[in-house]
């Protein structure tokens, strides 16, 4: 036995948890794996046991930090945050598939790897069966979709957009996926945010929000630009301006992640950034938005990514399109089962594409012509698996806009 | 007569270490226990193996002592011992001039105190204040009692000792002044026998004093009982200190998964007075706050006591009392061959026990030396046995399992059939499997599953026995091993267990404990003729501040807002829903279905028997404030048949009724036993039981919480089941999973989703020549009676499924159905969202209001229903002294006692169920009995007071009732 002295791990609370079992029941890695013990066991339950030194459980790297446990625990427990906690531990000692890991985790430093080239020939580059073949190598799932780089990142396309100065201005944080693949959809929260009379901004300062980091076992490099974040968005708010996102995984980090993961970052309290959804439904409600539609008989069929329901702030997305009359339904079958950089792990892909079977029956069967969804990786997930086109709420309202 | 030179009395550390040291030098030893090994003080204190710091001023010799003993335990008990090192701190509150002298006590002790900068102690143990003064690192380390007293009497067993738990002694036999033999009563069978020797040693701590008394022998001995908590984890790596005058609460021990923190001391005449307070709780939280300020956040676990023999031959008493140890030759009461030895400290127990061996050896003539600290307690096992365990137990427990096991660990590895899948975890909280389960339950010394936990810490972790209690019993059973009657047995295990939860009853451990209770009356019958219990005095109170400053980010504007998405909730907001009503519901998690099994048990029992034929002609029996007491017998009735319809409407029907009357039914359950509901799903059916006359119980392989040799058992010993043929099989799991252990879930989620031909053909097989089949909750997730038809098909005759464990496959069900039914009516779900405050105006609530980081959020709406449920989602939450409604704030005081109100009998009435918010006859809730408090908000389903519903076994009946009339009634 004799566990030597160690470090008390800076861990996440397992005290709540009554193992009731709830989340073990709502958990979509554990519905369609046998080879995960589940949010319960390798959460708070094991939790207790890590605390007294006992090594690592082999099945830690299939929580996928969907936040399903979360949502569903009536005791308010951060499972999954205790699974991410523990996971960077282990992957500090030893960290099988580092390379892979760190490439899924790190988009944005591997897209400025390839700044020289036009995003075009990088897109192509990607896809040579070579490249796919290296990429197996080293992890990632041949089946797994790659996104396309966008021609030209948001940060930099924004400039070039002409917006018209009105003395309102908002930031926005694109995230990786809005900045480096989807700038459509940014330049689409501009053009929508342009109607409110708002002028769009991006602080240079964002970085990354750090949620795959934490996924992947990077603690540091999340905490390094949570503090560049955060500045950034201190500033903002001196200034008066709000900071808004698209992307729920980045609103989760920014809003709740950081103060669970790195408190001391939080002592001073955290800046405020708010749903871009909401913000826009706001907008409207307080009329300083009107948004009319063309006539469609298109259906469409909205998911609710899990980390917009993790926010635990409804589903603004959902409720903008159904209030400005598209004729939206809503998914309700669960996860998609990418869960950011998960599913385009090799071992894990499988796991991926079982999960997202339920979501991906109901989307086929909806009859509809587009999928909405706020997350990227989830839109990118729903059409990998569908081929129905999957678009952010704002893109498809400019798109049915008259 | 047996014979044998030496009789110990006592089966603790001393006692055994005693055995061990005798037999090691070749003296013929017999040691008797009336209770389990260590059933004493060695298992009742908070596991310190002292350096001698504690002692270093006051007790300088005992403190040496200690540092050499400590020494030598770590070499020789690896197995019972965490080398977790220890800090003495001193606190703002301490006396600095105390620190000179106590490094001066180390030193002339040899007890090496190294000083911490206080931000390296920080660093080390997050958990400590951040004032603290001064930090000293001494070799402190946390010992395992039980196992160190386990593992020496192993030892002694090896060199020929022998031990006898549960062996009373009931006289000292003597001749002419001379100790001639000892006569002993089994406390099982009730057998006496008699053993002749040449000497008694009393090492029965506590009760040496007893012991002797028979022989006209006085000892100076005082117990003096200590109380001490045990918190959930370790909230510290290290044992943490108070570097102070050693008083009460201030030592912090890890001690395998959990803290301890204690103790008090006071003396007390019972050596068994084992009684405990809140006031010594709360006590010892205010003394261990100045070292954790974080302590009233850390989850109680249980609280316990013990007593110290203390061996008071002056008038200094607790603290004052000496702790070294004292010899009693009792030739000089006239007894010659007969000695007592008594105080001393666990950590000195060999020492104690090498002086004893010498004294006896020397009036023996026997010149053997001591050898007990040359030589390991248990030998290193085996490197085929280290390596053969991997194939058996999950890699990372091999360690925890082989220290608890000790000698038996080889044993364990060499005949165990359980391996891989078939050595399911059986206790998740301790990691507790099967193949250790069995195999300590199968050693003669094991009479019970409280027998099994002392070996195994089955039971020991944070869910106290809820889950493992069941599992373990069915297990057992299954392999033939039967501790009188099962349930019998499993109901004292859980008794106490609940009973260690009484004196701190708030927090998380209430809600813990709520949960056990209502997993209880799921699988025990009723208690018969208790006496009705009534509600803690109380008087609510409405909060002060109801609103916070923050920003209002958004306002959203309904009909109805419905809080908590549990039957009683989804059922309201869908019944809005269709009335016409805009609802939004908001939900914390996702409600108790999932974990329930989804019968609707209208009322199953008062405290006069259990409740036959219609429930509803029983109200009269029920408080005059009991929810059905305020919607009445009309409106539950048409509430219930609501539900029927629209569960009915859904193709997943409930069915019960007696033509349109309601009837109590008895379902069967995973154990054998009966639940009573009066609604349910036909795959829940018990009919075919009844008309069948040769019945089939399957078990599942690797589904460990369905054993079905254990319903078996209970069924034949069911009257109602006389005269039929029940056998039980095991079928070839449908699920894939290799590393995961299996649920009734998983089952269910495989036969959901393929054809599962293999499964079907066996169970046909099996099937072949019964008239019901019995299953575990198996038949597919989704509520419809599809995959239950298949399996009906399959078996050729009715299939009837078990009701069990958490996960409920067939609460999933029912959730599933309320969930879809709340999307296809347009409500609006709000999924992780907590209400933290209201706005109200003119008696009535305008909004609620929800708190999140960017600020608030406001939901506006005519009419609000509360259905936060109780004790065990927090809708009321449970504090030191008060009870709090989690939406209102609406507080009650509570008897600051709380053993007072969380009663002794886990499965009978308790005080504190009654709490609640209360309800007028509207279901506006109210403060003083008559007036609406706030006018347009409803209470329903467990929110309420005045229910037991876990005694009552009514909780669904009152959630479908209540919700209906919120919404239906025309006084809304």
């Amino acid at each position: 036995m004799n566990t030597k002295n160690k470090k008390m791990p800076v861990g996440v609370d397992p005290d709540a948890c009554i193992a009731c079992t709830t989340c073990t029941v709502f958990c979509p890695v554990a519905a369609v794996s046998g080879e995960f013990l589940g949010p319960k066991m390798i959460g708070p339950a094991y939790e207790r046991f890590r605390l007294s030194g006992l090594e690592e459980d082999k099945s830690l790297s299939y929580c996928s930090n969907c936040k399903n446990c979360d949502i569903s625990c009536p005791q308010g427990v951060s499972i999954a945050s205790i699974n991410m906690v523990a996971r960077a531990k282990q992957y500090e000692k030893k960290h099988p598939h580092f390379l892979r890991d760190w490439i899924v985790s790190h988009a944005e430093t591997v897209s400025s790897l390839m700044c020289c080239t036009p995003a075009s020939l990088n897109n192509k580059l990607i896809s040579l069966p070579l490249v796919r073949k290296f990429m197996d190598y080293i992890g990632i799932s041949k089946g797994a979709p790659m996104p396309p780089y966008a021609a030209k990142r948001f940060r930099k396309r924004i400039k070039e957009l002409n917006q018209v100065a009105t003395g309102r201005t908002v930031a926005f944080f694109p995230g990786c996926y809005v900045d480096l693949y989807d700038a459509k959809a940014g330049e689409d929260l501009v053009w929508l945010l342009g109607k409110a009379g708002y002028k769009v901004v991006i602080p240079d300062e964002f970085r990354c929000c750090g949620v795959p980091m934490i996924a992947n076992g990077f603690m540091d490099d999340a905490r390094k630009n949570a503090v560049r974040n955060l500045a950034a968005m201190r500033s903002m708010a001196e200034q008066g301006i709000p900071v808004i996102t698209a992307c729920p995984s980045c609103e989760l980090m920014l809003k709740e992640e950081i103060p669970t993961f790195f408190p001391e970052l939080a002592k001073e309290g955290m800046p405020v950034i708010r749903d871009a959804q909401e913000f826009v439904l706001n907008e409207i409600h307080e009329g300083r938005l009107a948004i009319s539609l063309k006539e469609t008989q298109e259906k469409v069929i909205y998911h609710a990514p899990c980390h917009m329901r993790a926010l635990g702030i409804g589903l603004p997305g959902y409720e903008l399109l159904r209030e400005l009359g598209v004729p939206v339904q809503a998914a309700n079958a669960g996860c998609c089962g990418i869960s950011g950089s998960y599913g385009f792990k090799k071992e894990k892909h499988d796991v991926a594409m079982k999960v997202g079977a339920e979501l991906f029956d109901a989307v086929r069967k909806s009859g509809a012509s587009y999928a909405a969804t706020e997350c990227g990786t989830c839109r990118l997930q729903i059409t990998g698996a569908t081929g129905i086109p999957s678009l952010h709420p704002f893109s498809l309202i400019r798109m049915l806009a008259k | 007569m047996k014979e044998t030179t030496v009789v110990i009395i006592g089966g603790g550390a001393t006692g055994a270490g005693l055995l061990r040291d005798l037999s090691m030098r070749g003296v013929p030893a017999v040691l008797f226990e009336k209770g389990g090994l260590c059933h004493g003080t060695s298992s009742r204190f908070h596991g310190l193996l002292h350096s001698g710091g504690r002692y270093a001023v006051s007790d300088n010799e005992a403190a040496s002592e200690c540092i050499r003993e400590n020494a030598i335990l770590r070499r020789i008990g690896a197995g019972c011992i965490h080398e977790t090192e220890g800090f003495f701190v001193l606190t703002e509150e301490d006396d600095p001039s105390y620190v000179s002298s106590w490094v001066a006590g180390c030193s002339k002790a040899g007890i090496e105190a190294k000083e911490l900068d206080p931000k390296e102690a920080l660093l080390l143990e997050p958990g400590l204040s951040p004032s603290m003064k001064r930090v000293f690192q001494v070799p402190d380390a946390a010992v395992d009692g039980f196992r160190l007293v386990l593992h020496n009497a192993m030892s002694a067993e090896r060199y020929g000792g022998t031990f006898y738990t549960y062996h009373e002694v009931l006289g000292i036999l003597s001749e002419n002044g001379r100790v001639t033999g000892v006569e002993v009563r089994n406390t099982h069978t009730g057998e006496t026998m008699r053993i002749a020797c040449k000497m008694v040693v009393n090492a029965a701590g506590s009760w040496s004093a007893r012991v002797v008394k028979s022989s006209g022998i006085h000892l100076p001995l005082t117990p003096d009982k200590g109380t001490l908590i045990v918190f959930n984890r370790r909230i510290t790596n290290h044992v943490v200190n108070r570097l102070h005058k050693s008083g009460d609460g201030d030592i912090f021990v890890p001690n395998g998964s959990v803290t301890i923190l204690g103790t008090t001391s006071q003396t007390v005449d019972d050596p068994a007075d084992f009684s405990t307070t809140t006031d010594e709780v709360l006590r010892l939280l205010d003394l261990g706050r100045p070292l954790f300020p974080a302590i009233d956040s850390y989850r109680i676990l249980r609280v316990f006591a013990g007593t110290r023999p203390l061996y008071t031959p002056g008038p200094d008493a607790g603290r004052a009392a000496s702790r070294g140890f004292h010899i009693s030759d009792h030739a000089e009461d006239g007894l010659s061959g007969l000695l007592t030895i008594f105080g001393g400290k666990l950590t000195t127990y060999r020492l104690m026990a090498e002086k004893m061996a010498d004294i006896v050896c020397a009036k023996l003539g026997v010149t053997a030396q001591c050898r007990t600290a040359d030589e390991a307690l248990v030998p290193e096992p085996e490197a085929w046995a280290q390596s053969s365990a991997k194939t058996i137990f999950l890699p990372q427990s091999i360690g925890l399992v082989a220290d608890r096991l000790g000698d038996d660990f080889v044993s364990c590895v060499r005949n165990t059939e359980c391996r891989g899948q078939k050595n399911p975890m059986v206790c998740e909280c301790e990691m507790v499997s099967m193949a250790e389960l069995l195999h300590v339950a199968s050693q003669p010394s094991t009479h019970s599953l409280t027998d099994v936990r002392l070996r195994t810490r089955l039971g020991m972790g944070t869910c106290q026995g809820t889950f493992c209690g069941l599992r373990a019993t069915s297990a057992l059973v299954e392999h033939g091993i039967v501790f009188g009657n099962p349930l019998e047995d499993m109901r004292s295990f859980v008794t106490e267990r609940w009973k260690g939860t009484r004196a701190a009853w708030w927090g998380q451990l209430a809600r813990e404990m709520e949960l056990a209770r209502v997993m209880y009356s799921s699988v025990f019958d009723s208690r018969d003729d208790v006496p009705a219990v009534s509600s803690p005095d109380a008087v609510p109170e409405a909060r002060k501040e109801q609103v916070s400053s923050a920003p209002v980010l958004s306002s959203n504007v309904s009909d109805t807002v419905v809080v908590g998405a549990g039957l009683s909730g989804s059922f309201a907001a869908l019944l809005a829903a269709k009335a016409g009503k805009k609802v939004t519901l908001i939900a914390k998690g996702a409600g108790a279905l999932a974990i329930g099994a989804a019968t609707i048990d209208v009322l199953g029992c008062t405290g006069k028997g259990k409740v036959q034929g219609n429930p509803l002609d029983h109200l009269g029996d029920l408080g005059k404030t009991h929810p059905y007491n305020l919607t009445g017998r009309q409106t539950t009735e048409e509430a219930l048949a609501r539900f029927v319809e629209e569960t009915g409407k859904r193709g997943w029907p409930m069915i019960g009724l007696d033509g349109s009357d309601l009837c109590n039914h008895l379902l069967p359950t995973v154990l054998g036993t009966e639940k009573i509901s009066a609604l349910y799903p036909a795959s829940l059916d018990p009919a075919p039981l009844l008309a069948a006359s040769k019945i089939l119980v399957c078990g599942i392989e690797g589904l460990r919480d369905s054993m079905p040799g254990m319903a078996v058992h209970t069924l034949r010993n069911n009257p109602a089941f006389a005269g039929k043929k029940i056998a039980h099989c095991w079928l070839p799991t449908p699920w894939q999973g290799t590393y995961r252990v299996e649920t009734a879930l998983d089952v269910a989620r495989a036969l959901q989703s393929s054809i599962c031909e293999d499964f079907m053909r066996a169970l046909g097989k099996a099937a072949q020549g019964y008239d019901a089949v019995l299953l575990p909750a198996v038949c597919g997730i989704q509520p419809d009676l599809s995959i239950w038809s298949r399996l009906c098909a399959a078996a050729g005759c009715p299939v009837v499924e078990m009701t069990g464990l958490p996960p409920g496959v067939t609460g999933m069900r029912l959730g599933k159905l309320l969930q879809d039914a709340l999307a296809g009516a347009g409500v609006t779900v709000l999924e992780n969202t907590k209400v933290t405050g209201f706005e109200q105006e003119g008696g009535r609530m305008t909004a609620l209001r929800t708190t999140h980081e960017d600020g608030e959020r406001r939901y506006v709406a005519d009419q609000f229903v509360i259905a936060t449920g109780g004790i065990v989602s927090g809708g009321l939450e449970i504090h030191p002294g008060l009870a709090k409604d989690s939406v209102l704030g609406v507080t009650t005081a509570l008897p600051g006692d709380t053993a007072k109100w969380a009663l002794p009998d886990p499965l009978g009435p308790q005080a504190f169920a009654l709490l609640g918010m209360p309800v007028l006859k509207t279901l506006e809730p109210t403060l003083d009995g008559q007036e609406p408090y706030l006018s347009n908000v409803r209470y329903i389903g467990r929110a309420i007071a005045g229910q037991d519903s876990a005694f009552e076994r009514s909780g669904n009946g009152i959630a479908i009732a209540t919700a209906y009339a919120a919404v239906m009634k025309p006084w809304l």
